[in-house]
C-alpha cells in the first residue's frame, strides 16, 4: 500500500483519505491501526538477544503470557541480490531485505497468529521486538546539547543521525538512534542512545504485511535494558523487594546480558541519574573485578559513593552467578546484591524459570496501575525502529479518515439532493417545454399583430375612404328635386334652376356644408294657387325626405344635424315676350316665381365632409 | 515539517476535496439550475401573454376581416386604391363619353369640358387635395339627369359642386326648349391623402 509524501498534491492526499477510509480498509472502523504495539489486543513480543530468538504471546485482556510460536532465523539478503545471504546480517554498506524463504517463513507465521484473532473490528497484532544486544549510548554533536526542543532533535536523530552526533562516518542503516532525555550524565545535557539497525528489513517486512491483510500489525523494537530499567526505577510499591532498600549514597544497578552489561546509577530517591554500556559481559569468574573496575568508574564519575549495588543477570544461569566476594571485602560498606531472571519480583506469578522479556514486567505493572509511573517509562517505550516523522504523516489521523468518511455521505447526499433537485426543476422545466403557452413563438404573435395591423389599415383607409365618397352630393338627386316640387303637370314652366354646395362651419374635423337650390320659372294662376304653400319649410322638408326615401338617398333627409331654410316669392309677372313661346302660353303664364332652399349640414351630422386632418 | 502541519495538509485535503468542492460544484449546480430554472419560467410567462396577445389578435383579425370582407368592402377598397392612382380626367372623360353613348341620339350634346376656374368653396374649406372639372351641355333635362346618374355611379370620387341649367335664350321656337346645362364637379384627390 503506497502512501503519498504529505507535500503531495492536495488531491491526491484527499484520494488517498478516501481510499483508506473504505470500510475495506478498515482503518475508521478499528481503532488497533492508530495504537501502540503494547496495546493491541494481540501480542507478540521477540527477546532478540545475540543469536538467540524468544517468542512470546501476550493476551492483555487475559494478562496471560504463553510461549510464542518458533520463529525460524530469518535470513537477510541485499536488495537485488535474489540468491541471499547466509544468515542475518548488519546491513552496513547497503539496503538489506527478507530472503524470500524466510519472509514466507516469517508470514506463515503472522497469518497463524492473525487467524487466531480473527479479522473483526477489534483485530490487532502488537508485535515488539525486544533488543537486547546492541544498546548504544553517545553524546550529541556540541551544537545540540543545548537544544531545548527534544521532539526536533529526536526527529534528527531518527532522520540523520550523522547530523546530530557530528559524525558522518555513520552510516544509517547501522544504527538506530533516539534522544535519550530522562538521562542527564554530568552536566552533559541529553544523550543519543541507538540498537542495532540489522532487524529493520525484519520489521519492515512485517509492518508491510499487515499493510497487505489490511489488519492493524503494529511492529516496535526496543531496548530490553532501557524497558528494564524503565521498569527498575518505577516509585511503584511493588518493586519494594528489588530496591526497597534505597541507600542513602544511592544504588549501581548492573544488568548484564550475554553481549554487553549495562550499568545505571541510582540516586537516593531511587531514580536513574547515569548510564553506561559496557562493550561486552561480564563473565562468569571475572565479575569481582570488573564490577570493581566499573564501580570505580561510576563513583569518580559520580562523584560519589554508592551504597547498594544490583546485580541483575539476564544472561547466566544459577550456576553461573558471579563472585562477589571480593568486592564485598574492597568495599564493606557496599551491599552487594545479585538477581537473576528467577529471582525477579512474583510479578509474573507462576512464570518463573522462563526468560520473559522485559515489556512483560511493564505490561504486568501497567495491568495494575495503568503506568508505571517512572520518568524513564517513555525511553523504555522508545521504538527504535519508528517510522520517521515525514513517513509516519503520510498515514491520515483517524480523525481525518473519519472526516473522509463524512466527506463521502456528504458527498452522496450531495448529489442525492441535487440529483432530486435537478430532477425536481427538470419536470417543471418539461412541463414548460410540453405547455401550449411554449409553442406559440413570439414571432407568430408579431406576424398575427403585422397581419392586424394590416387588417386595421385596411379597415381605417375603407373607413376613409368611405367616409369621403359618401354620397353628399349628386347631379341627377339635385335635379331630381324640382320634379318632386312641382311634379311634372301643366302650369309651370321653370325658366332657371341652379344647384349649389357650398362650404359652412368647419369645425375640426369635420366640415359642414350648404346645399343650395334656386328655382325661377312661370306659374299659370291655377297652379299658382296651388304652390301658394311652397314657401312651408315642412312642405319642402316632407318633399326632401320623401325623394331621399325613394332614390335611397339618405344622406339628404333631414336630421337633428340639418338646418332647413326656404325662401318663396310669387309676384304678377308676365313673361317677356318672344316668339320661342306661343302668344297663348305667355298670356297663361302670368306669375313669376323665386324658390330658394338652403339645406344646412352640420358638422355634427355623419354626413358632413371630412377635413384634412381627420385623414 | 511538523506533525500537526502535516496533519493539517491531509485534513485540508478532506476538507477542500470532501466538503468545500462538492458544496461549491453543487452550489454551482444550483445557481445553474435555479438560472436555467427561472430563465424557462420568465421565457414562458412571455409566451404566456404572447399566447393570450395571439388569441386577441386572432379574434381581432377574424373581427376586422369579417367587417372587410362583409359587403364587398374589401372589393371596394382596392377599387378605389386602384381608380384613385390612375389619371383623373381620362376616367372621366371615358366614363362621360360611355353614359352619353347610352343616351338617344340627340338628347344631349357636350359643349365643353375643362378644369373649372377660381377655387372651390367646400374644396379649400375641407383642406383635402381635390381637383374640379366643368363641363357645359345642351339637351333635355332627362337625358342629363341620367348622363350625371351614370357619371356619379361611374366616379364616386365625384361630388357635384354646382349645376346651372337654364333655357336656351334663343327665339327661335324649337331651341327654346333645349335646355343649357353648365356642371362643376369636384374629384377628390385621395390618391395621396387617402392612403
Amino acid at each position: 500500500m503506497e502512501l503519498f509524501p504529505i507535500d503531495s498534491p492536495l488531491i491526491k492526499l484527499h484520494r488517498q483519505a478516501g481510499r483508506l477510509s473504505r470500510r475495506s480498509e478498515g482503518m475508521v472502523a478499528n481503532r488497533n491501526w492508530y495504537k501502540a504495539a503494547d496495546r493491541q489486543p494481540l501480542q507478540w513480543h521477540l527477546l532478540v538477544n545475540g543469536a538467540e530468538l524468544s517468542s512470546y504471546i501476550y493476551r492483555p485482556s487475559m494478562d496471560e503470557w504463553a510461549p510464542g510460536p518458533a520463529v525460524p532465523r530469518p535470513r537477510l539478503e541485499k536488495a537485488g541480490d535474489s540468491a541471499g545471504g547466509e544468515q542475518a546480517h548488519e546491513g552496513v554498506g547497503g539496503k538489506t531485505r527478507l530472503s524470500p524463504e524466510s519472509r514466507e517463513e516469517l508470514q506463515k507465521v503472522i497469518h497463524e497468529l492473525v487467524d487466531s484473532i480473527g479479522k473483526g473490528e477489534q483485530a490487532g497484532l502488537g508485535i515488539i521486538l525486544h533488543a537486547c544486544d546492541s544498546l548504544a549510548i553517545r553524546k550529541l554533536a556540541p551544537q545540540f546539547e543545548e537544544e531545548p526542543d527534544h521532539d526536533s532533535l529526536d526527529q534528527l536523530l531518527i532522520e540523520a543521525p550523522e547530523v546530530a552526533l557530528g559524525d558522518k562516518t555513520l552510516v544509517e542503516e547501522a544504527t538506530s538512534w533516539r534522544l535519550l532525555s530522562e538521562v542527564d550524565s554530568g552536566n552533559s545535557g541529553p544523550q543519543a542512545i541507538s540498537i542495532s539497525s540489522r532487524y529493520a528489513p525484519i520489521v519492515e517486512e512485517m509492518r508491510e504485511f499487515g499493510r497487505s491483510l489490511r489488519l492493524p500489525i503494529v511492529v516496535e523494537a526496543r531496548s530490553a535494558a532501557l524497558e528494564l530499567l524503565a521498569w527498575l526505577t518505577s516509585p511503584s510499591e511493588n518493586d519494594a523487594s528489588l530496591i526497597a532498600s534505597h541507600n542513602k549514597n544511592g544504588s549501581v544497578l548492573v544488568i548484564r546480558y550475554p553481549q554487553q552489561t549495562i550499568s545505571a546509577t541510582l540516586n537516593q530517591e531511587g531514580t536513574l541519574d547515569s548510564l553506561r554500556v559496557l562493550p561486552k559481559a561480564i563473565g562468569a569468574g571475572e565479575e569481582a573485578p570488573e564490577v570493581e573496575r566499573l564501580l570505580r568508574n561510576l563513583t569518580t564519575l559520580g562523584d560519589h559513593s554508592f551504597g547498594d549495588v544490583i546485580f541483575l543477570d539476564r544472561a547466566l544461569s544459577r550456576e553461573e552467578a558471579p563472585d562477589f566476594s571480593s568486592l564485598k571485602d574492597t568495599y564493606p560498606e557496599v551491599s552487594v546484591r545479585i538477581f537473576d531472571e528467577w529471582q525477579l519480583p512474583g510479578v509474573l506469578d507462576g512464570s518463573t524459570g522462563t526468560l520473559f522479556p522485559e515489556s512483560a514486567f511493564i505490561a504486568a505493572k501497567k495491568t495494575e496501575k495503568g503506568s508505571s509511573g517512572s520518568p524513564f517509562e517513555s525511553a523504555g517505550a522508545l521504538d527504535f525502529y519508528c517510522l520517521p516523522e515525514s513517513v509516519a504523516a503520510r498515514i491520515p489521523d483517524l480523525g481525518t479518515l473519519k472526516l473522509a468518511r463524512t466527506g463521502l455521505y456528504f458527498r452522496i447526499c450531495s448529489v442525492f439532493l441535487v440529483s432530486a433537485w435537478a430532477f425536481m426543476i427538470g419536470s417543471e422545466v418539461l412541463q414548460k417545454l410540453r405547455s401550449e403557452e411554449w409553442q406559440v413563438l413570439p414571432s407568430s404573435v408579431d406576424e398575427q399583430k403585422m397581419e392586424l395591423a394590416g387588417l386595421i389599415s385596411q379597415r381605417n383607409r375603407w373607413r376613409s375612404w368611405d367616409d369621403l365618397l359618401k354620397k353628399r352630393s349628386e347631379g341627377a338627386v339635385a335635379m331630381a328635386l324640382p320634379l318632386v316640387l312641382f311634379g311634372e303637370g301643366d302650369g309651370i314652366l321653370l325658366d332657371r334652376l341652379n344647384y349649389r354646395l357650398n362650404s359652412d362651419l368647419v369645425e375640426e374635423p369635420r366640415v359642414g356644408f350648404v346645399r343650395n337650390w334656386d328655382f325661377s320659372g312661370y306659374l299659370d294662376p291655377e297652379r299658382a294657387r296651388d304652390l301658394s304653400n311652397l314657401g312651408s319649410e315642412r312642405k319642402i322638408e316632407s318633399a326632401i325626405n320623401n325623394l331621399a326615401d325613394d332614390l335611397q338617398s339618405f344622406y339628404l333627409a333631414s336630421t337633428e344635424q340639418t338646418e332647413l331654410d326656404v325662401t318663396f316669392q310669387q309676384r304678377q309677372s308676365a313673361m317677356p315676350a318672344t316668339t320661342a313661346f306661343p302668344i297663348e302660353m305667355i298670356r297663361r303664364y302670368r306669375a313669376a316665381f323665386d324658390l330658394t332652399i338652403r339645406q344646412k349640414v352640420s358638422p355634427k351630422s355623419e354626413n358632413s365632409l371630412p377635413g384634412a386632418s381627420s385623414r | 515539517m511538523n506533525v500537526s502541519s502535516s496533519m493539517s495538509r491531509h485534513r485540508k485535503a478532506v476538507l477542500i476535496f470532501g466538503f468545500v468542492g462538492p458544496l461549491v460544484i453543487a452550489l454551482l449546480v444550483s445557481a445553474l439550475l435555479l438560472g436555467v430554472r427561472s430563465k424557462v419560467f420568465a421565457k414562458y410567462e412571455l409566451r404566456s401573454e404572447a399566447k393570450e396577445d395571439l388569441r386577441v389578435a386572432t379574434v381581432e383579425v377574424e373581427t376586422v376581416r369579417k367587417f372587410l370582407e362583409s359587403d364587398g368592402r374589401l372589393d371596394n377598397l382596392r377599387n378605389w386604391e386602384e381608380d384613385s392612382g390612375k389619371d383623373f380626367f381620362q376616367i372621366f372623360s371615358q366614363s362621360l363619353d360611355e353614359s352619353m353613348s347610352q343616351l338617344p341620339e340627340g338628347s344631349l350634346r357636350r359643349t365643353a369640358m375643362g378644369q373649372a376656374d377660381g377655387a372651390s368653396s367646400i374644396g379649400s374649406a375641407s383642406g383635402l387635395s381635390h381637383s374640379r372639372i366643368t363641363l357645359s351641355f345642351e339637351g333635355n333635362y332627362q337625358a342629363m339627369q341620367s348622363v350625371m346618374a351614370r357619371l356619379e355611379a361611374k366616379i364616386p370620387t365625384l361630388i357635384l359642386e354646382d349645376l346651372k341649367i337654364v333655357r336656351n335664350s334663343s327665339n327661335n321656337r324649337s331651341e327654346r326648349n333645349i335646355l343649357l346645362f353648365n356642371v362643376t364637379y369636384i374629384n377628390w384627390e385621395i390618391a395621396e391623402s387617402g392612403r
